[in-house]
């Protein structure tokens, strides 16, 4: 069975999965630093290709 | 191996709820956040995908089946060879292989679900819209694309108001690719059990892992190239028009750097489920598990380098063919390992012939056969002679169809029963393997002489003398398409009921998933289990 989360309180949203504050904290930063990477890669190889092309 | 605490609720009842009517029903699965609902989505979602471009297919090949102009003009043909691929690729094969990675990645490393459960759900969701924008195409004014799913300038600039909408697809399933690839990365890297270190991971997990590190490399590079293309048709860029002072080589550059370790995506997870399979039904564990790690690793770093070999044709200086070739070459060296591996897990171990391990024999032997021809084809010369024939057309289906659709064929039969709860029928599952491995081999082999006798691809009409050959093929096709109809009655009466699965299903099956009742419950590993 579910067991409830140590540190929770009333009316406080809780998550299944009894997780805690840290690892969400640490899991949201790696995804966003995914993210970034994905998009900065993205809108890198447009804008070089297109500063290139200003070069003749 | 550990403990573990389950919530006993049946996986057709979301928070022990069981929605009654339609629109609550809808609701349950658009909303869900939980990683079997988003698997068993994304499994559904492909199956009904291979058969939409399966059904392009046996267009295809109907229209083959003797020379001359049968049911299709050269412009439909064209359109119906791109959206075969696309759909093919994107709409099914990827998220077939990102439906087992939702289903069992968490079961295998002890996570309660993915760390983000709603951007999974998004990622999900991205698809249906994308692929329906995609297939849309076909009814716009002008048709759909035609250029080939390589989408190369200036040819597919050429295309009608379909271009949009192929554009913004690409764009719509790149982004439900990367979501899902961060979501993998994150889970794998920050819910895994206490004690599962990354070399105690099951391979499928590992396999993944690498896999969603090579998307996040491969997809943005894809979604600038469709970007560039977009802003050269509608914004007055010149980046592939040699007119305005562009170049239309830069997008082949672009396209297969990413489409070459897009290959690899597709078949890194099929050696993950065959590395599960192989040493279950030889109940022997993997003959050099980190070596096996390793050479996963080397294939997805390698397939990052050897882009251009797709390019031999377009023309490049001396030194850049070498490269290309040996580096291409190179990549049989860790491929062997693999193939290695699984030969020396099956070495002296206590075989037996269920339906996963047909499947996963016969990716052994076929998928083999696929990187032989892929060796050929990397070598420059030879390449200048089959480049654009149909022996690239046997060579990828070959890699595709036994590798990679083998390789999720092989996962499903062996995880149904962990999905349902219950046993498929087995007797129908090696009557599914039987006719589909005959006519694979009827449908794809003879494209080798097609291709070597000089027939090229992407042509609705040929020179009589390639029409034996193409008339097998086709038959070959008629058949691997009808045999596919077996696996879906299969999965329906697997999911209807049938034989109760126990927690471990097969006698030669390790790993946490295998310790969590069939089916497995909604929530799982609520406590995180102790791996020792």
């Amino acid at each position: 069975m579910t067991t409830a989360r140590p540190n929770s309180q009333p009316g406080q949203a809780q998550r299944a999965d009894g997780r805690g504050g840290a690892l969400d904290a640490r899991i949201k930063r790696s995804a966003w630093l995914l993210a970034s990477f994905a998009i900065l890669f993205y809108v890198g190889y447009v804008a070089y290709y297109f500063l290139r092309s200003g070069e003749g | 191996m550990s403990t573990t605490a389950f919530d006993t609720h049946g996986h057709d009842q979301a928070h022990g709820q069981k929605p009654t009517g339609l629109v609550p029903w809808i609701l349950r699965w658009v909303t869900t956040t939980n990683h079997k609902d988003i698997g068993t989505l994304y499994l559904l979602f492909s199956l009904l995908m291979l058969f939409v471009g399966g059904g392009m297919a046996m267009l295809i090949r109907a229209e083959l089946l003797q020379p001359g102009l049968q049911f299709l003009n050269p412009v439909r043909f064209n359109q119906m060879t791109t959206v075969h691929a696309l759909i093919m690729v994107f709409g099914m094969i990827m998220p077939a292989f990102a439906g087992f990675a939702n289903w069992m990645v968490p079961l295998q490393i002890g996570a309660p679900d993915m760390a983000l459960p709603r951007l999974n759900n998004w990622s999900f969701w991205l698809l249906p819209f994308a692929s329906t924008l995609l297939i849309l195409t076909l009814f716009l004014p002008g048709g759909a694309p035609a250029g080939g799913w390589t989408m190369y300038p200036p040819l597919v600039l050429q295309t009608g108001d379909a271009f949009p909408f192929l554009i913004f697809a690409v764009h719509l399933l790149g982004v439900s690719s990367i979501l899902a690839a961060i979501n993998i990365i994150v889970t794998i890297m920050n819910l895994r059990a206490p004690g599962m270190s990354l070399l105690k991971m099951p391979m499928f997990t590992w396999t993944w892992l690498i896999t969603a590190y090579l998307l996040l490399l491969a997809m943005p590079v894809l979604a600038g190239g469709v970007t560039m293309l977009l802003t050269d048709r509608f914004f007055g860029t010149s980046f592939f028009s040699a007119a305005g002072g562009g170049d239309p080589v830069l997008f082949q550059h672009i396209f297969w750097f990413f489409g070459h370790p897009e290959v690899y995506v597709i078949i890194l997870p099929a050696f993950g489920i065959i590395s599960e399979v192989i040493p279950t039904f030889s109940r022997k564990p993997l003959f050099g598990y980190a070596a096996m790690v390793y050479a996963t690793a080397s294939i997805a770093f390698l397939s990052l380098v050897v882009w251009a070999h797709h390019m031999f044709t377009v023309g490049m200086p001396l030194a850049g063919q070498l490269f290309f070739m040996l580096t291409t070459m190179i990549i049989a060296v860790p491929t062997g390992v693999k193939v290695f591996n699984w030969t020396a897990t099956l070495w002296k171990g206590s075989l037996s012939f269920e339906t996963p391990m047909l499947f996963a024999l016969a990716f052994l032997f076929l998928f083999t056969l696929g990187g032989f021809s892929g060796l050929m084809l990397a070598i420059v010369p030879a390449d200048i002679q089959y480049h654009d024939t149909y022996f690239v057309v046997a060579h990828f289906h070959y890699v595709l169809v036994p590798g990679a659709l083998f390789g999720a064929f092989a996962g499903t039969y062996y995880w149904l029963p962990k999905w349902t709860g219950h046993m498929y029928d087995e007797k129908l599952g090696k009557l599914h393997f039987w006719l589909t491995v005959i006519f694979v081999n009827v449908t794809f082999f003879p494209q080798h002489f097609l291709g070597l006798a000089g027939m090229p691809r992407r042509i609705p009409d040929y020179s009589p003398q390639f029409a034996d050959f193409n008339f097998i093929s086709s038959l070959g096709a008629f058949g691997l398409g009808a045999a596919q109809l077996i696996f879906v009655y299969v999965i329906i009466k697997c999911a209807r009921g049938g034989p109760k699965a126990t927690a471990q299903v097969w006698e030669g099956a390790h790993g946490l998933e295998w310790t969590v009742p069939s089916p497995a419950p909604h929530h799982t590993f609520a406590e995180p289990p102790e791996i020792k």
